[in-house]
């Protein structure tokens, strides 16, 4: 058998961070647009420039500073981009979720149930986005939400539990009958 | 209230919620990251191929002007026409003697009023 080539060394290491961050990249972008395809473009995006930085030989002292710094930055000019492109107008996101191996009815229930969700976290504040996107989509826990975002975990708990009430009592006023807590 | 009970059991739960959205909402597979390839190491570029260009034109401009000079040569180049016929150069000057000086004499005398 042919042995696979060794990847050189700072590839492996890219590779890492790679792993590392990736996701809560794709999750602070995702908190800010709540749309899965843009978040994962800027994303891959955010981890090109690095690696662009990495073969200059630029020296990078915190690489997830970096990167989310640079994602944040991302974000904001694809907003102003879309502002270009859509006027006033916000561009009209399908209500549509990916779907993972869901029955076709259970699918279209869950579908417009995520649709009417969708529509109730844009009306979150985008740092309430953020702390939701965190805790659900990564199931970092509210210390590690509070490290990442530099706040306290007291002010991350209550923003997660003002935040699903509000969701819930929204929902509700949709028909979605939900629990809170 | 076993009704409500029951009503309240069937709602589904914010948190199981929240997590179904955002699970769903993760790409799956989640994508692997694929180095760019390495761009293509240009070769240097030699002499003759960087000042090609300038040299042809350099080139062309020494031919340009060898040739004109060498035309030149064959073709003296004749005084052009001025519009004005050639005349003496005597004419409209006071006759000199054989030293070379104006004749004051042969000057004509100024009108005198006689009235």
């Amino acid at each position: 058998m042919k042995p696979r080539p060794k990847k050189p060394p700072h590839q492996a290491a890219f590779e890492e961070i790679y792993d590392r961050h990736s996701r809560e990249v794709w999750a602070l972008v995702y908190a800010r647009w709540l749309n899965a395809d843009i978040a994962l473009d800027i994303m891959q995006e955010t981890f090109l420039r690095l690696w662009k930085q990495w073969q200059d030989g630029s020296d990078i002292v915190n690489p997830r500073a970096w990167l989310l710094r640079v994602a944040r930055n991302l974000a904001e000019d694809h907003a102003k981009s879309a502002f270009r492109r859509n006027g006033t107008q916000p561009p009209q996101t399908m209500n549509g979720v990916q779907g993972h191996d869901v029955l076709p009815l259970d699918g279209m229930a869950r579908d417009e149930t995520f649709g009417q969700l969708r529509k109730e976290l844009e009306h979150l504040p985008p740092a309430d986005r953020e702390i939701l996107t965190l805790r659900y989509a990564l199931d970092y826990d509210t210390n590690k939400i509070a490290d990442m975002l530099d706040i306290n975990p007291t002010a991350v708990h209550m923003r997660l539990s003002r935040a699903r009430q509000r969701l819930a009592e929204r929902l509700s006023a949709q028909g979605v009958e939900v629990n809170h807590d | 209230m076993t009704d409500m009970l029951k009503n309240e059991e069937a709602r589904p739960d914010m948190d199981g919620l929240l997590h179904d959205y955002f699970q769903a909402e993760m790409p799956r597979p989640w994508p692997r990251f694929q180095a760019p390839r390495a761009a293509r190491t240009k070769h240097p570029a030699s002499i003759w191929s960087r000042y090609s260009g300038r040299i042809a034109l350099a080139a062309c401009i020494a031919l340009l002007a060898a040739g004109y000079l060498t035309l030149a040569g064959y073709f003296p180049r004749m005084a052009a026409p001025t519009g004005v016929e050639a005349v003496s150069p005597d004419v409209g000057q006071l006759p000199k003697d054989k030293s070379g000086k104006v004749n004051s004499d042969e000057r004509l005398p100024m009108p005198v009023d006689n009235r």
